[in-house]
This record gives C-alpha cells, sequence and structure tokens, in this order.
C-alpha cells in the first residue's frame, strides 16, 4: 500500500507545484501584455474619469501586482475565475457551456489517432513491403502539414465539393454533432494520427525483432497471436506513452480547428478572449488546458509500471 | 499427404542432403553444403563447429526457421513430414505437434511482459485449445518436472525475478508443454555458469530417458558434446566434416578441423603447447 501510496502523494504535490507555478506565469504574462482591459470596455467612447475608476475597481486594476495575483488565485481554488470583461458572465460558467464541445472534438479526434494510428502502424510493421512504404509517405506529409491547411483542405473538398459533411457549426444531438465534428476531428488528428502511426510502426519493428517473439513463432503461434498476443504488449509501451503526451496537447491545437471550423469550445473562446484582451477568461482556459496535460502526464506515469512489469517497484506489488 | 506422425517409423529427425543458399548472383553465398543428420528417439546428437559453422542454421530448419530470402534443397524430415518446400501449414503442425526448441539467453526468449505461468501455458492455450484452470494445473506439474521448486509460487512471477538457469528450466518446461517427440537445444547452457551447465545438461538427459526425447544439442563446447551426447557431428563452414559416436570423435579425431577445435580448448591448453590457428586447414 504504502509503497503505492507514496510516489502518488509526491506527483500529486508536483502536480500542485506545476499549476501554481503556471497560475503565476499566466497571470503575469497577462499584466505585461501591453494595452489593458478597461480601454477595450470603452471602445474608444470618452467616458469620464469615474466610469474608468469603478473599473479598475472592479477589476482590481489599482492594487499592486502580487496581491492581484492572491486575490485572483483565491478565487480561482474556490472555482471562482471571475467575470468575463467581453461577455459580462462569470468566466466559469462560460467555460461549463463551452467544455462539451471540446470534449467531445478531442474525444473523437483520440479516437481516430489510436485507432488509426495503432493499427496502421502495426500493419505497416507486420507487412512491410509496399504498405509500410505508402504509410511512410502519407504519414510524412500528414506530420509536415499544418492543421489549418488541413482543416480548409477537408472543407473545401467535403464540405463544399462533395457536401458529405457539414463546414461549420456543432450541431445538435449526439449523431448529428459526431457528424458536424467529423471533419473537424479529422483536422485535429491527422497529424498526432501520423506520429503515432510511425511511433507504433519503430515499436513493433523492435518488438517483432525480439527474441521472445521468435520463440512464439517456434511453439506454432499463427501470426495474429504472435502480432498482437506477444509483439504488441512490449511494443505498446512506448505508444502509451507518446500518446497520453499527444491528446492532451490537442487541446492547443483546438484554438485553430474551433476558429477555422466556427465551433464554440473552449479553443475559439480563448481566441476570442486574447482578441479582446479578456483576462480572466485567457488566464482560466490556458489553466485548465495546462492542468489536463499534466494530469493527462500523471495517468501516463501512473500506468507505466502496470505496462512494464520490470518497472514496478520490488515488493511494491501484490 | 505423409501420413500420422505415430506411424512413421525410424529417426524422429532426419536432414539429407541439405543445401541452403542466400542472395542471388555475385552476392550468393551458399550457407549449408550438403548437410547430413539424423536424431531418433532416445538420442541425444551434438552438433558442434564455432560460429558460423551452420550450426544454429541446420538446427532452425527443423522448424522452419530459415532467413528471408533462403533458398533450401535437400530434405529435412520431422516425424516423416518433410519440411523443404513445406507450406505454411505443414511448418505450424509441426511447430506445435511435433518439435520444440530451447536457446541460448532464456532471457531473451521468454517473455518478460507475461507472468512465468502464463508464458508456459500459452503453449497448450494457443496451440491445444485448452482452458485456463487446466493449463495452469499441467503448468504446476511441467514446473515440478524441469526441478523448479515451489511451482504454484513460482507460476505467479515474472521473468526479471529469476535467475537464468531457473528461465532455462522454464524454456524446457514450456518446451515440454506439447509434448514434443524432438527438442532442439540451441547453445542452450553457453550463457549459464558450468555448475547450472551441468545441472541442465542432467535435465536434459532425463527427459530423453523419462520422455524418450529425441534431442539435437547445438554446441561450440566440443568437450560439453562429448560427456552428454551420444553422437557428434563437427560441422565447418556449412559442411559436416566429421561424425560418429561421441568418445570416439573425442578420442581419435580424424578430421584436422575436429583436432584443431579439441586443441583450442581451454582445458587443453594447459598439458600441451597451443596450436597456432590459422595453419593449414
Amino acid at each position: 500500500m504504502s509503497a503505492w501510496l507514496l510516489p502518488l502523494a509526491r506527483r500529486v504535490g508536483s502536480l500542485a507545484l506545476v499549476l501554481l507555478a503556471t497560475s503565476f506565469i499566466v497571470f503575469g504574462a497577462m499584466y505585461l501584455a501591453p494595452g489593458s482591459p478597461e480601454s477595450f470596455l470603452v471602445r474608444g467612447n470618452s467616458v469620464t474619469q469615474e466610469t474608468l475608476q469603478a473599473i479598475r475597481d472592479q477589476y482590481h486594476l489599482d492594487e499592486p501586482f502580487l496581491s492581484q495575483y492572491v486575490l485572483w488565485l483565491g478565487g480561482v481554488v474556490q472555482g471562482d475565475f471571475g467575470l468575463s470583461i467581453q461577455f459580462r458572465q462569470p468566466v466559469s460558467e462560460l467555460i461549463a457551456s463551452r467544455v462539451p464541445t471540446t470534449a467531445l472534438l478531442v474525444g473523437y479526434a483520440a479516437v481516430l489517432i489510436l485507432v488509426v494510428g495503432v493499427l496502421v502502424g502495426v500493419l505497416a510493421a507486420v507487412k512491410r513491403g509496399g504498405v509500410d512504404g505508402t504509410a511512410i509517405v502519407v504519414s510524412t506529409v500528414a506530420m509536415a502539414t499544418p492543421s489549418f491547411v488541413v482543416a480548409m483542405a477537408l472543407t473545401s473538398l467535403f464540405a463544399v465539393t462533395l457536401g458529405w459533411f457539414p463546414a461549420f457549426g456543432a450541431g445538435e444531438g449526439f449523431g448529428d454533432r459526431l457528424w458536424h465534428l467529423t471533419l473537424p476531428a479529422v483536422a485535429l488528428a491527422l497529424s498526432s494520427a501520423a506520429l503515432v502511426l510511425r511511433t507504433t510502426r519503430t515499436s513493433m519493428i523492435g518488438a517483432l525483432g525480439k527474441e521472445y517473439v521468435e520463440t512464439a513463432r517456434v511453439r506454432g503461434f499463427s501470426s495474429s497471436r504472435v502480432v498482437w498476443g506477444q509483439a504488441f504488449r512490449g511494443g505498446i509501451v512506448p505508444v502509451v506513452t507518446l500518446a497520453g503526451l499527444v491528446i492532451s496537447g490537442l487541446l492547443v491545437t483546438t484554438t485553430i480547428v474551433e476558429t477555422v471550423f466556427g465551433l464554440n469550445g473552449i479553443g475559439s473562446l480563448l481566441v476570442q478572449a486574447v482578441n479582446v484582451k479578456d483576462f480572466p477568461v485567457v488566464q482560466a482556459v490556458i489553466l485548465i488546458i495546462v492542468a489536463v496535460f499534466v494530469l493527462s502526464n500523471l495517468v501516463v506515469d501512473l500506468l507505466y509500471p502496470v505496462l512494464e512489469p520490470r518497472a514496478r517497484a520490488k515488493g511494491g506489488a501484490r | 499427404m505423409s501420413g500420422s506422425t505415430q506411424m512413421v517409423d525410424g529417426p524422429v529427425l532426419a536432414i539429407e542432403q541439405l543445401r541452403l543458399d542466400v542472395g542471388t548472383g555475385e552476392t550468393a553465398v551458399r550457407i549449408l553444403d550438403g548437410v547430413g543428420l539424423s536424431c531418433a528417439a532416445g538420442e541425444i546428437v551434438g552438433l558442434v563447429g564455432e560460429s558460423g559453422s551452420g550450426k544454429s542454421m541446420t538446427l532452425r530448419t527443423a522448424v522452419g526457421l530459415a532467413p528471408k530470402g533462403a533458398r533450401l534443397t535437400g530434405s529435412v524430415r520431422v516425424a516423416g513430414r518433410e519440411l523443404v518446400g513445406a507450406g505454411r501449414r505443414e511448418v505450424l503442425r509441426v511447430r506445435r505437434e511435433v518439435a520444440a526448441m530451447i536457446f541460448q539467453d532464456p532471457r531473451a526468449h521468454v517473455n518478460p511482459y507475461q507472468r512465468i505461468g502464463a508464458f508456459v501455458a500459452d503453449g497448450l492455450r494457443r496451440t491445444r485449445g485448452w482452458g485456463r484452470a487446466r493449463a495452469a494445473q499441467q503448468v504446476v506439474s511441467l514446473l515440478d518436472e524441469v526441478g523448479l521448486p515451489d511451482p504454484e509460487t513460482l507460476a505467479d512471477r515474472y521473468p526479471h525475478e529469476l535467475s537464468g538457469g531457473m528461465l532455462q528450466r522454464v524454456m524446457i518446461a514450456s518446451a515440454l508443454s506439447t509434448e514434443p517427440r524432438l527438442l532442439l537445444a540451441d547453445e542452450a547452457t553457453t550463457a549459464l555458469d558450468v555448475t547450472t551447465q551441468a545441472e541442465i545438461m542432467g535435465l536434459l538427459r532425463r527427459l530423453r530417458e523419462e520422455r524418450g526425447l529425441a534431442i539435437v544439442f547445438v554446441t561450440h563446447d566440443l568437450d560439453l558434446a562429448a560427456a552428454s551426447c551420444d553422437r557428434i557431428h563437427v560441422m565447418q563452414s556449412g559442411v559436416v566434416v566429421e561424425q560418429g559416436p561421441a568418445l570416439d570423435v573425442f578420442e581419435r579425431p580424424e578430421h584436422p578441423y575436429t583436432r584443431k577445435l579439441l586443441d583450442a580448448m581451454p582445458s587443453r591448453l594447459d598439458a600441451e603447447a597451443p596450436t597456432p590457428i590459422g595453419g593449414a586447414a
């Protein structure tokens, strides 16, 4: 028990430290950025000194930097990210209304990344030859193409020319939403799927050359048993580590994809907020993205000993 | 095709005029050239030679493991089944029903991601379709048969928790699980220390007696082969240069290469002046 709990407690502690440091950097960056939120609010209208002062008071803009930070952080730990300057609405409500679209989009993309990346990666490693060569060329192109280019190419082909998928909006109801999110999910997934494919391929080629896989062949196991029952178990370990990083990193790319496809998610919210210097929203979204990233890292770290028996602490398990 | 395995008399393994080429045109290389070898039930045959002599390659042809792009001619019959030119089904049948193989480095050849019990049971589960419980029971008796203590606990452990000698016994147990008639040992004691090596050899000899196994034992150690095998084949550059009863080959070597091999053994270097390698072959 304690062999499991202690490392876990230490990881959770370091997770909290990372988030604290991030919160400080995020808050400080907005503080240092040129322009000020009250100038957005008044939109160039001439307002009285009193009105301006009222706004400055509401957002504690006259306080020293550190006490502004402490005031903000105090709210954040209670789930209060403040009021959006742009929408005049609590940031937490704003984000909560945007999360489902982004979660579905990222989940959809994650499934595409894992299914396509792993399956084609294994196939390329097993078949080699033409399948492998094609997979390498296509994945190289996919990795090198920025997601906004992919998004526009997909829109022009599948939405405008063929009309198979909508080019805009998130849809209503689960089926319709999936249909609406297909092109965005593909655009979001493509380069990551290519990366997962390449990692799976390399790792599986290594695993298939392992002596214990030869043992399985000599024992007369069928080809699919050799690949999926023996080689895959070891070959997938590096892929799991990579997939954790890549999938949590998708949140960053949603800024582009959601904007291109007109989706009201976290990513497009961040872009809008940055454009109008909506400080509280920018801070909250970035903090959430970092938290998801760090948390998924933690999950991957905890998963590693499960996947790799040799990494388990001596006497710790069982 | 060839009849049931049980009805065939004669040697379990019969290799005749085996020739193996790799590469094409000017880069073609002949790895094996007219190799002949046989091993009957209850017999241990040693296949001796230095690295690159083709002894491991010969052994591997008996389970259909030839390098990519290799061209085989001649005959490799395992329990009457011809493997040269055989299709995948025939090769799989030989691997599942007749022949088993153990290797030099059990740490690399035992799957590090499986518990010992699961690893040994896999042969029965994947090629015989046995259920988990039935296979697990059989595994305990197999681990016991190869002399591993406390088999129930051991079955639950991972390979990295075991010593090399114990892992080689696990390897042997997994090879025995499908009740093969032919056991191919590729340098199976080379990576082990001398005491463990003697124990494993003792185990192989016991299994030969108890199960009537035909064992082909590949090694570069002529001393070990002479002490453990009934007959010895000496290979050099893909050719069997000398063969005969173990003691005859050991005490009255006829081929100069066999003499050179014997002279190169550390145990003899103490007694006589070393003969430089590279003299007339």
